[in-house]
């Protein structure tokens, strides 16, 4: 039986080499490719009609899209209005990774660290070069409250830290979710697996891991749910220092 | 002491954090439902942020998870 570990294993589906880099195409590309497919398909086709009185597709799109204008609005204020496209796409690709994650025989391409670090750092990256682009010097301003001047030496550091954590909690609290979670099914799986082979009336004994199984599952569909809100309400709020400093 | 071995020490060891964790989703839930239970009209606004705290104070338990079974695994 396969370890917990061997479904995050990338496998190159198609060998590409080029520039001295492997570039080839592998299951994590494909899933991302699904995902971005489901997503767009199912957004185009849900907002075709564009009827004034919403039918049930059209009405869950409307759901994400003023799930996420709310979002953007209550947590960078009305000039955020520009990031609302960037923070649709993060939350529409971390969620529809971990979902489709869910999927048998799938993979979660959120699970690794490599993604969810490239993503932490495309907010991190964005929000420098907001900062920079709309207060220039005074963005760094930021590390430094308005505290009494002899108390300053120990509040700037602690700012500073609190900066650069940013990125390193944000992508490896997705990753560890989605890989300790995926872990978590396929070890429960392999309970109810090993418990039905155990006796010949063991396929009764089987039955105990598996229904534990599917209640993991709902709690995994919950999981990948808020961490994908998480990871996109964080983004908000880290771009929110790019629109005003607050002081 | 084998790499084996204390990779599997390790890796237990570093999924203790939970038992805090844990800890402390039951007291946020605790405190939640106190509240809503004092103040009803409070839901609305206490309901604001309840997913973003409840995801960092799992963020905190299920990180060393993750980083435990990394070595476990690994």
């Amino acid at each position: 039986m396969a370890s917990p570990v061997h479904q995050f294993v990338i496998q190159e589906l198609i060998e590409f080499e080029a520039v001295g880099m492997n570039l080839s195409f592998t299951n994590s590309a494909l899933w991302m490719l699904l995902a971005i497919v489901t997503s767009t398909v199912f957004l185009s086709l849900a907002m075709r009609k564009k009827e004034l009185v919403p039918g049930r597709m059209q009405m869950f799109a409307e759901l994400i899209y003023e799930f996420n204008a709310k979002m953007v609005r209550e947590n960078i204020g009305s000039k955020g209005r520009i990031y609302f496209p960037f923070i649709f796409t993060v939350f529409m690709f971390v969620l529809m990774g971990n979902v489709l994650g869910l999927l048998p025989y799938s993979f979660t391409y959120t699970s690794h660290l490599a993604v969810t670090g490239a993503l932490a750092l495309v907010v991190f990256f964005a929000v420098i070069a907001f900062g920079l682009i709309n207060h220039g010097l005074k963005f760094f301003s930021l590390f430094v409250p308005d505290a009494p001047w002899w108390i300053l030496p120990l509040i700037v550091p602690i700012e500073l830290i609190s900066f650069f954590v940013r990125p390193i909690t944000l992508s490896v609290r997705l990753f560890a979710n989605m890989m300790a979670g995926h872990i978590m099914l396929k070890i429960i799986a392999g309970f109810a697996v090993a418990a039905s082979g155990m006796a010949t009336w063991g396929f009764l004994v089987g039955f105990a891991p598996a229904f534990i199984g599917t209640l993991m599952m709902l709690f995994e569909l919950l999981v990948a749910l808020i961490q994908a809100y998480v990871f996109a309400i964080l983004s908000c709020v880290y771009l929110k220092d790019t629109v005003e400093l607050h002081h | 002491m084998e790499l084996e071995a204390a990779k599997l020490i390790a890796g237990a060891l570093a999924m203790l954090p939970a038992f805090g964790a844990a800890i402390g989703l039951g007291l946020y839930f605790k405190a939640y439902a106190e509240g809503v239970a004092r103040n009803p009209q409070a839901k609305e606004l206490m309901d604001k942020n309840f997913f973003l705290i409840l995801a960092f104070i799992e963020a905190l338990g299920i990180i060393p998870i993750g980083l435990g079974a990394a070595m476990l695994f690994g």
